[in-house]
């Protein structure tokens, strides 16, 4: 039905177009429907239509050398135009390195294959520290704590982002510098609840998060929320002997599958608009330097 | 200076007209028909109705907008790149254009227009035109104005209920989770 | 009360139209900066604007393949140009360019150009963020169009006229706000709408990675961010008239209540922007149509039954 391996990326994320000159996909030959150029009636790509795709053939003469978007069916059995998108791996707000190739109609995503481009595989900056303690080195409870508040707070502020909410985020990743910066507790513990009641206390945030995203983690909602949770938590130990026990990345956990994660993604945002996309991928933050997501180049 | 703007308007709306009928692109189609309502709107201000021919500019603004959205859907080439015509029936609407044009024309010779002894506006002239137009039915086009309305708000309301996809999911088969 | 300037106040109107979107640029980005800890001194922010502005006049335009190079600079161009326009019935204290009989709908006229310019910015680049940023803009307008019309005619209804200088005149003993606050906050609502900026900005959405701002670089970017700050400047003039009785008040000059006034409500809208995060229009959508439509209609209501009674 739709071509996975994204042969007809037309547009960009970012602004930056290519004509597929000379792609295969775009010189199809003889369908009888794109003969007529100037004839109305082969404009109408409705509903009326019968079955016969674009994709079969067509020796049209192509605007700038432009791939034609494909039709496939949507939700509703009707069918619809179909664009297939390329966002990231350079995308403002996007995990370093995601490569999210999708198959839009309007701006509905129907299909989605994640893929990765970079990513060394030789663990996260993030869970540097306690790859260091399980090692046996000498680490402190408060140096591990200190990295974890910090990756909350990282993936908050890319969250709040795409949720829209400049300032916020720009809190959230002062803090985030200045904790990994080396700020003491007595400092970081007023900023960081200022943050929270801030934005945990958020309804209008509430409100666009909820329901979104639902995975065995909860939704959009509930995975910020832990983070607020989790980077109070290990401020609160930042002092403390002790770890605070939440050390690693958010989403994946120990025991996954690698390739868990991106499939999770996959699944997650078929059915949904670009902008919640953009929210639930944010959520789940994928770090692409962590070995436990399998790297899959396209 | 008022005769000035009269034809400046006059033409304007006629070739803008006339290029939705020439550009290739849908979109384009909708903005030169667009410009041409604008100028007609003018026209419209300029015979002193100020009020509907604001209220033009804001129904065909909003309508034209629309209209493009639809028109892109239904009528365009995926990704609507492709250029494409908005003549039909060449002969027939040419036959039929011509025929209202010089029925317009003869009735604006034809008719005996009103005079109007002194030359000064018209105080309400709103509220003129709708009693002139409308007389003893001005009642029934108000509620059924009304009755329209909010015949929208409730279909809408009867629709939305947060979107069928949220509530039944992806499926439209009902709650799953 | 209200009387029509000279012919100079034509140039004179844009200036001032300027110098409050300024104003209201400068004081986001005061805000943003003490938000994210950069140095937010008021000499480090204003530096930071004339930077970033004369980024935009130096670097180049661009162009992208089988785009519709006539519709995007229309849109582009036309968004600053209906802030303009729609200025011109909004008095400031006695002086306006011209009041006319129906400025209120004058003013609507205006706004709703926004609507076309940004759906034609966003098409024209042929880019998809671009492109569902624009059909974002049509989303949004039909969202806040019908509360934003009823809270006009309720201030059309209670002052008997279309005329702002009459709207004005007749808020001489009670402001238009103390007794139709609902139709107030669903102006304000609006003007975020129309402007898309703040918790409206979904057409030009960080989710997007700019939206319809997305393909315009240069001095066309600089005109659409330019123009977006016009239009906030102008809803929250115009609302000044509609509900704040105009340049009316004690002791100081008239103009000087109107720019007190429309600081105030400008920075109020301004705030919205750093304490709320983008609105996503299809949870928005039914709460406007079903929740706030509604309310607006039973406050024209009460306009209606309050002038019947007066």
């Amino acid at each position: 039905m739709v071509h996975q391996d994204g042969n007809h990326d037309t547009a960009h994320d970012g602004g930056d177009h290519m004509g597929h000159q000379g792609d295969p996909h775009t010189a199809h030959q003889g369908d009888p429907h794109t003969a007529h150029q100037g004839d109305p009636h082969t404009a109408h790509h409705g509903m009326s239509d019968d079955g016969d795709d674009m994709a079969g053939g067509g020796g049209m003469e192509m605007p700038a050398g432009l791939a034609m978007a494909e039709r496939t069916e949507d939700r509703d059995g009707l069918k619809l135009d179909q664009l297939h998108l390329t966002l990231g791996p350079l995308l403002s707000e996007w995990p370093t390195g995601l490569v999210l190739r999708v198959a839009v109609q309007g701006d509905v995503i129907q299909q989605a294959r994640a893929e990765t481009v970079g990513g060394t595989g030789d663990g996260s900056f993030w869970d540097e520290p306690s790859e260091r303690a399980r090692r046996g080195e000498p680490v402190t409870g408060g140096e591990v704590a200190r990295r974890t508040a910090g990756h909350r707070l990282d993936s908050l502020g890319r969250l709040l982002e795409v949720a829209g909410w400049p300032a916020a985020a720009g809190s959230a990743r002062w803090l985030r510098d200045d904790l990994l910066g080396g700020l003491p507790a007595a400092l970081a513990a007023p900023r960081l609840g200022r943050l929270v009641r801030h934005v945990g206390r958020s309804r209008v945030l509430s409100q666009m998060t909820a329901g979104l995203g639902q995975a065995s983690d909860g939704d959009v909602r509930a995975r910020y929320r832990r983070w607020l949770d989790d980077a109070v938590r290990a401020v609160a130990s930042l002092n403390g002997p002790e770890s605070p026990g939440v050390v690693r990345a958010s989403f994946a956990r120990p025991g996954m599958p690698p390739g868990a994660v991106l499939e999770t993604i996959e699944q997650l945002v078929v059915g949904t608009e670009l902008g919640v996309a953009r929210l639930v991928v944010a959520s789940i933050d994928p770090d692409l330097d962590d070995p436990r997501i399998a790297a899959r180049h396209g | 200076m008022g005769t000035i703007t009269f034809f400046v308007l006059a033409v304007a709306a006629s070739a803008l007209a006339v290029l939705v009928f020439v550009v290739d692109s849908m979109a384009r189609a909708t903005f030169c028909l667009l410009g041409s309502f604008l100028a007609a709107a003018g026209e419209v201000i300029l015979l002193g109705l100020s009020y509907l021919g604001t209220v033009i500019v804001v129904m065909m603004v909003m309508e034209m907008v629309i209209m493009a959205v639809f028109m892109v859907m239904y009528m365009m080439n995926p990704a609507g790149l492709m250029p494409m015509s908005m003549v039909h029936n060449r002969r027939g609407s040419l036959a039929i254009a011509g025929a209202v044009f010089a029925g317009l024309a003869v009735g604006i010779v034809a008719i005996r227009w009103p005079t109007t002894p002194r030359r000064r506006p018209v105080p309400r002239a709103t509220f003129e035109l709708g009693k002139a137009l409308m007389g003893p039915h001005m009642l029934t086009m108000v509620l059924l104005g009304v009755t329209l309305f909010s015949t929208m708000v409730v279909t809408v309301m009867l629709a939305v209920s947060h979107g069928r996809y949220d509530r039944l999911g992806d499926d439209l088969k009902g709650p799953d989770r | 009360m209200v009387e029509p300037a000279p012919w100079w106040a034509v140039l004179v109107v844009p200036a001032v139209l300027g110098a409050f979107a300024t104003g209201a640029v400068l004081a986001s980005r005061l805000l943003a900066a003490r938000a994210s800890g950069a140095p937010s001194r008021p000499r480090a922010v204003l530096g930071g604007m004339c930077d970033d502005v004369a980024g935009l006049l130096v670097s180049r335009r661009r162009t992208t393949l089988a785009s519709d190079l006539v519709l995007w600079r229309l849109g582009v161009v036309g968004v600053p140009v209906a802030a303009i326009l729609a200025v011109a019935v909004v008095p400031l204290g006695h002086w306006v360019v011209d009041d006319l009989r129906v400025g209120v709908v004058w003013f609507n006229a205006m706004e709703i150009l926004t609507w076309a310019a940004v759906w034609a910015a966003g098409w024209g680049p042929n880019s998809a963020f671009s492109l569902v940023g624009g059909y974002r803009m049509v989303a949004q307008g039909l969202s806040y169009e019908l509360p934003h019309m009823f809270a006009l005619i309720g201030v059309a209804t209670a002052a008997g006229s279309l005329q702002v200088g009459s709207i004005v005149a007749h808020q001489r003993h009670l402001w238009f706000v103390v007794w139709m606050p609902v139709g107030f906050a669903a102006f304000l609502l609006s003007v975020l709408g129309f402007s898309f900026i703040g918790p409206f900005d979904q057409p030009a959405g960080a989710d997007l990675a700019g939206g319809v701002l997305v393909e315009v670089a240069g001095v066309d970017r600089l005109v659409l961010a330019v123009g977006r700050w016009l239009l906030l400047a102008a809803g929250a003039a115009m609302a000044v008239p509609l509900f704040l009785g105009g340049g009316l008040g004690p002791g100081l000059p008239a103009w000087a209540w109107s720019v007190l006034k429309t600081v105030g409500v400008l920075g109020a809208l301004v705030a919205t922007r750093h304490l709320v995060p983008t609105v996503r229009l299809e949870r928005w959508a039914p709460l406007a149509w079903l929740v706030l439509l509604p309310l607006t209609i039973v406050q024209d209501l009460v306009a209606a039954v309050v002038v019947l009674l007066r």
